[in-house]
C-alpha cells in the first residue's frame, strides 16, 4: 500500500506530454473536492436556501463555494474542520448574493418564499396533514425570529457543533447557546398550540 | 433538596441534548433529570420539537434541489478549466530547467531511478483527471496517483491462447485496501467492482496500482469497460492493434479509449444500465 505514496513522476520517464496531465496534488484535490461536494452539497444548498436565496442563486453560490474549496486546498491551506469552513463560506457568499439580488430586484419575491409541497410517504393522509400543519406552524414561527437566531437554528439542524455555528455566524459560543435556547423556547410554545 | 433552585435552564437542557456540555456538568444535569419529572418532561418536549423542526427544515429541499449530478459535472468542468489554465505554463518551465547543463546530472539520476521503478512491472501512467461518478461518488476513471496501471511482460501467444484468461477477484483485504485508498471505506461493495485498470487479458497485473473501485451503476460502468477490454483483446489478437498501445490507451483514460475504438460518444445502449446485478463477465 505504501508504495503508492512514493510513486515517482512516471510521466517524465515515459516522455508523456506534461500538459496532458494534472499535477498529482491537483488530481488528489480534484477528487477530494468532489467527494466533499457529494457529502455536503445538499446540506449547504438547503442552508443557503434558508437564507432566502432562490434555487438558481443557490446553485451558483454552491458552485462558487466548492470552487473556492478547490483553490483553498490546491494552495495547501488548512484542512482543519472543512465542514465549518464550507458552511462559513456558503453563509458569506449567500448573504453577498442575497444583498446583490435585493439591490437588483427589490420587488421580486424569491423562490424560497413559495410554499413547497411536503411529502412523507411513511404517514397516512391524516397524519400527513397533521404533520404538515405542525411543520408549517414551526416554520412560520422561525420566520418571526431575528435573522441571526434563524441562522443558528438552521445550522444546528444541519448538525453543526456550537463552535462551528459560532464561527459561521461570527458570535461567541455563549451567544450561540442562548440564541438556540431562546428560539427553541419559542418553537416549543408554538408547538404546544 | 430544593430542586427548583437547581433546575437547569433551557440553554443547559439543549446543550445536553446537543452533547455540548462538559461531562461533569452533563452528569449533574442527568442526575437532576432522574429526580425531577418537570425537567424530564421539559427535555422530552424540547427533543420532540427540535426533531419536528429539523424535519420541517430538511423537507423542502428534497423537492426543490436541482439534480446533483448536473451540478457536480459543472463543478468538475470548472475545476478542470482552472487547472488547465494554471498548468499550461509549467511544461515551458520544465523545458527551461532542462536547458541548464548544470541540472543534467540530477535529471539523469531522477530518470534512472524512475526507469528502475518502471521496469519493475512497467507501471503505466494514467494522466486522466479523476472524474467522479455522480450517484456513487466512485471515480469514473481512476486517480492516477493511486492507480497508474501495471502490467507484466507477456507475449501475444500468452494472451491470445485458446481460452481467455479468467480474471481473479482481488482478495477481500486488497479490496478493502483499495476502497480505503479511494476514501470509500463505507461504500457498499456490491455496487462496485474492484477492477483492473489494465485487464489481465491485456497483460495487466494484480498489483494494487492496477486496481480501483469501479461503479456498476454509473453510465460509464464496469460492464461498459468489460466491453472495451474484450474489444481491445480481439484487436490485439487479430494483430490490428499493438499490445502496448492497447495497454497505454486503457491506462490513460479508458472512457476516451472506448469512444475512440467504438466511435461513439456514449456507451453502447445495452451496457449503460444502472445497477442491474448482472454477473460480471469472466475477463473483467
Amino acid at each position: 500500500m505504501s508504495t503508492r505514496a512514493q510513486n515517482p513522476p512516471l510521466e517524465l520517464a515515459l516522455g508523456r506530454s506534461a500538459d496532458a496531465s494534472l499535477s498529482r496534488p491537483s488530481v488528489a484535490v480534484h477528487a477530494e473536492v468532489v467527494l466533499l461536494f457529494d457529502e455536503f452539497r445538499d446540506r449547504l444548498f438547503r442552508y443557503v436556501l434558508s437564507l432566502g436565496l432562490s434555487v438558481h442563486d443557490g446553485e451558483d453560490v454552491i458552485q462558487e463555494v466548492f470552487l473556492s474549496l478547490f483553490r483553498h486546498l490546491k494552495i495547501g491551506r488548512s484542512r482543519e474542520n472543512l465542514r465549518g469552513w464550507l458552511f462559513q463560506v456558503s453563509h458569506n457568499l449567500a448573504l453577498k448574493q442575497r444583498y446583490r439580488r435585493q439591490k437588483q430586484q427589490a420587488t421580486v419575491p424569491n423562490e424560497q418564499s413559495r410554499p413547497v409541497e411536503r411529502i412523507d410517504s411513511a404517514e397516512n393522509p391524516e397524519e400527513q396533514l397533521a404533520s404538515n400543519q405542525r411543520q408549517q406552524r414551526l416554520l412560520s414561527a422561525i420566520k418571526a425570529l431575528p435573522e441571526q437566531d434563524r441562522w443558528c437554528l438552521s445550522l444546528r439542524a444541519e448538525g453543526l457543533r456550537y463552535r462551528e455555528i459560532a464561527q459561521v455566524v461570527g458570535i461567541s459560543l455563549g451567544a450561540v447557546s442562548n440564541s438556540l435556547a431562546k428560539s427553541m423556547e419559542r418553537l416549543m410554545r408554538v408547538d404546544e398550540q | 433538596m430544593n430542586q427548583s433552585e437547581q433546575h437547569p435552564t433551557d440553554a443547559q437542557l439543549l446543550s445536553l441534548v446537543d452533547g455540548e456540555l462538559l461531562p461533569p456538568r452533563a452528569v449533574e444535569i442527568r442526575d437532576h433529570l432522574d429526580a425531577c419529572l418537570e425537567c424530564s418532561a421539559r427535555l422530552a418536549q424540547m427533543e420532540n420539537t427540535a426533531g419536528a423542526f429539523a424535519r420541517a427544515y430538511r423537507t423542502p429541499s428534497r423537492a426543490t434541489l436541482p439534480d446533483a449530478s448536473i451540478s457536480r459535472a459543472r463543478l468538475q468542468s470548472q475545476m478542470a478549466r482552472e487547472e488547465d489554465n494554471s498548468s499550461r505554463s509549467w511544461p515551458v518551465r520544465l523545458r527551461k530547467s532542462f536547458s541548464v547543463p548544470a541540472l543534467w546530472p540530477a535529471a539523469a539520476l531522477v530518470i534512472a531511478c524512475v526507469g528502475l521503478l518502471v521496469y519493475q512491472d512497467r507501471g503505466l501512467v494514467n494522466p486522466s483527471k479523476a472524474l467522479i461518478d455522480g450517484g456513487s461518488g466512485a471515480p469514473l476513471v481512476p486517480d492516477s496517483t493511486l492507480t497508474p496501471g501495471a502490467v507484466a511482460p507477456v507475449s501475444l501467444n500468452q494472451i491470445c491462447m485458446d481460452s481467455e484468461p479468467v480474471e481473479q477477484k482481488p482478495s477481500p483485504a486488497i479490496q478493502r485496501a483499495v476502497f480505503h485508498e479511494y476514501r470509500m471505506d463505507g461504500a457498499p461493495p456490491q455496487e462496485f467492482e474492484v477492477d483492473h485498470l489494465i485487464t489481465p487479458g491485456l497483460g495487466g497485473t494484480d498489483d494494487i496500482r492496477n486496481l480501483w473501485p469501479e461503479s456498476y451503476s454509473s453510465q460509464w460502468n464496469a460492464h461498459v469497460k468489460d466491453e472495451l477490454e474484450d474489444h481491445l483483446h480481439d484487436l490485439v489478437c487479430q494483430r490490428k492493434l499493438d499490445l502496448h498501445t492497447a495497454q497505454r490507451d486503457m491506462a490513460t483514460n479508458w472512457i476516451s479509449a472506448y469512444k475512440k475504438y467504438f466511435g461513439t460518444d456514449r456507451p453502447l445502449l445495452h451496457n449503460s444500465d444502472s445497477i442491474d446485478n448482472r454477473k460480471r463477465s469472466p475477463n473483467g
